[in-house]
């Protein structure tokens, strides 16, 4: 059973194309990523399932039940907002309570559900405080309880963690992510951040310019990117255009000449070959180790220090211009780089990926 | 001692003060002279009275002409007051979150008559009247003075329309409140200060309303219509007392609505 299910959605407003037929599903107990750059379609989309937005066509189901045309408080959507959107003038409690005095549930009954909602986000405490007098952490606990006490069949949240600083944001996700697992419940997040993304959900939603541009867990999206917009929006790439040669034994690079490991044959346009930046390795030339296995040379261009990696540009020699990020593990070797050192380049196999299409 | 550091010299700071004293003066020295003439024991009106008492307020409040005036102004504030609030701040609602195309038209027609010259307005209602025959009654009164209350309420609740943040009705929404009990829930009790505000200035302005109604009486009268009449045979100390109480009444509402502003301008203290 889906918890939602989303089928030929489009969104138009006038002219312009907001959401471009998108068909996603969330399974029951699943948490989804809608990953992409703003103005992608991700918050419309969300804002569809919510009820806020109708769909110009396209069916969307929540529950199995179909919600197209249902407004929003008539769906059970738990939404938790970038700016968490608790009511100003009511206590903690009294914002987690809203959601079942609406629904009409038994005075007798809230009280204990309140209680439970709050002991979920630790903050049992803060009950009877007014959302002004706590933390952006503490807004955030609240919000989340008041989206779950009412029991929602899918729990919405569009960035919501945008208005937190980097500590307490890496905190918060995890919190977040052990809640859900604890709930099993049903989740579907909009972030741009990939690393949110990456580190959180079950699958993740790639979406650019109101299409979706790939659907996968985690590690396929990062490590087997459909599209050139999702090997370039996910991580720091290296995309090469090639040509199969030499029989189809090797692909050039842009002047590298990689083996042709998955025998792609390439049409007239060539391949597009990725590597991650972290895959690579490069050492001083005059270091004198061991000779590599790919004798591939180079010349540094570039570093930026990033405190717990180093980013290189290396300049290939007849070749192209590799971004290169090293590990700061605080080896001489890496100390020692600079700009204009000739570097020995080297990469494994598996590091190269040949885009599809 | 801060302020006089800032400006350097004591001379330009003592110059400001004289100055601001002198403007304070200007404005309040009519009104207190008169409060104090309120309060004479003579049948005349004299600066300062020669003795003092509470004679003239007796004579209003035990007065037929004055109190039937004193209520029916009373009683049309009470009525355009809550009237004015609920229809100026659903204009408000349509203005904030109607089409943006017909905003800026349709807000300029309906706070037009604020800035219209009020006797024009009441010419206007005065021939609207007469042929409904509906002067000197309320059914004309009340309509004419919403016109002119309405606008301070579209203003007023407009302007915290405009800062108040939509999605607290969308989560509103979201915990199933339909939008009528969203608005109601979380949307009124945030702008409340405005509802206040649009409130008082309601009935500030139709209790002291003059010339509109003038055009719309023949035999009732309002109180500035009873005051003015009075004014016209003859120059009495009850009049002081009349105007001493209408500025009790408006001073009170005008300081709650500053107050008001002081206690909720430092926000989310509103309890």
């Amino acid at each position: 059973m889906s918890s939602v299910e989303l089928k030929s959605i489009v969104k138009k407003y006038g002219a312009v194309t907001a959401v471009a037929s998108i068909d996603l599903s969330v399974e029951s107990g699943e948490f989804v990523t809608l990953l992409g750059p703003s103005g992608c379609g991700k918050t419309t989309t969300l804002r569809m399932v919510a009820g806020f937005i109708r769909p110009t066509s396209g069916t969307l189901s929540i529950g199995d039940i179909d919600m197209t045309g249902v407004p929003p408080h008539q769906r059970t959507v738990g939404l938790v907002f970038q700016n968490y959107a608790l009511f100003p003038h009511m206590t903690v409690r009294k914002n987690v309570e809203f959601g079942l005095k609406m629904q009409k549930v038994l005075t007798s009954e809230r009280g204990p559900r309140v209680q439970e909602a709050l002991e979920l986000v630790q903050l049992e405490a803060l009950g009877e405080r007014m959302p002004g007098e706590l933390s952006g952490g503490q807004q955030q606990r609240v919000a989340l309880a008041r989206a779950l006490v009412i029991r929602p069949d899918v729990l919405l949240l569009d960035e919501p963690f945008g208005a937190l600083d980097k500590q307490l944001r890496d905190h918060m996700r995890v919190e977040l992510r052990e809640l859900q697992q604890k709930l099993k419940i049903s989740t579907l997040f909009v972030t741009h951040d990939q690393d949110e993304a990456l580190s959180m959900s079950d699958r993740i939603v790639v979406m650019s310019e109101g299409k979706v541009s790939q659907v996968g867990k985690p590690t396929e999206i990062y490590e087997k990117p459909q599209t050139r917009f999702v090997a370039d929006f996910i991580g720091r790439s290296n995309i090469l255009a090639g040509k199969v040669e030499n029989k189809g034994k090797t692909i050039n690079a842009e002047g590298l000449t990689l083996p042709n490991k998955e025998n792609v044959i390439g049409g007239d346009e060539g391949v597009s070959v990725m590597i991650r930046p972290e895959c690579v390795e490069i050492t001083k030339s005059d270091s004198k180790a061991t000779s590599s296995s790919a004798d591939v040379k180079g010349k540094v261009t570039a570093s930026i220090y990033l405190g717990s990696i180093v980013q290189y540009s290396v300049q290939i020699n007849k070749g192209p211009n590799l971004v290169v990020t090293q590990n700061n593990t605080g080896s001489e070797s890496l100390k020692n780089l600079a700009i204009g050192d000739d570097v020995d380049v080297s990469f494994p196999d598996s590091a190269i990926y040949i885009l599809p299409g | 001692m801060s302020s006089q550091e800032h400006y350097g010299s004591r001379l330009p700071y003592k110059f400001l003060v004289g100055l601001v004293a002198l403007v304070i003066f200007f404005l309040e020295a009519p009104l207190i002279i008169l409060i104090i003439q309120s309060f004479t024991a003579e049948s005349y009106l004299a600066f300062p009275p020669p003795s003092y008492g509470i004679r003239w307020y007796k004579e209003v409040l035990t007065s037929e002409d004055w109190l039937n005036s004193i209520t029916l102004s009373l009683t049309i504030a009470a009525v355009v007051t809550p009237l004015s609030l609920v229809l100026g701040t659903m204009a408000a609602f349509a203005l904030d979150r109607g089409p943006k195309k017909l905003k800026h038209g349709l807000q300029t027609i309906m706070i037009a008559p604020m800035v219209l010259p009020h006797i024009v307005l009441g010419l206007g209602l005065f021939k609207m009247a007469l042929q409904l025959d509906i002067d000197d009654s309320m059914l004309a009164y009340i309509p004419a003075h919403l016109t002119i209350t309405i606008p301070f309420v579209i203003i007023s609740v407009g302007a915290s329309l405009q800062t108040f943040e939509q999605s607290l009705e969308e989560a509103a929404r979201s915990l199933g409140a339909n939008r009528f009990w969203a608005v109601w829930y979380i949307t009124l009790p945030i702008i409340q200060p405005a509802l206040i505000a649009g409130g008082i200035f309601s009935f500030i302005i139709s209790f002291d309303e003059f010339i509109i109604t003038f055009f719309l009486t023949t035999f009732q009268r309002t109180l500035p219509i009873e005051m003015f009449s009075t004014l016209m045979y003859q120059v009495k100390p009850s009049i002081a007392a009349v105007s001493t109480l209408t500025l009790a009444v408006t001073a009170f509402l005008t300081a709650m609505l500053i107050l008001r502003g002081q206690v909720t301008s430092g926000d989310k203290v509103i309890k």
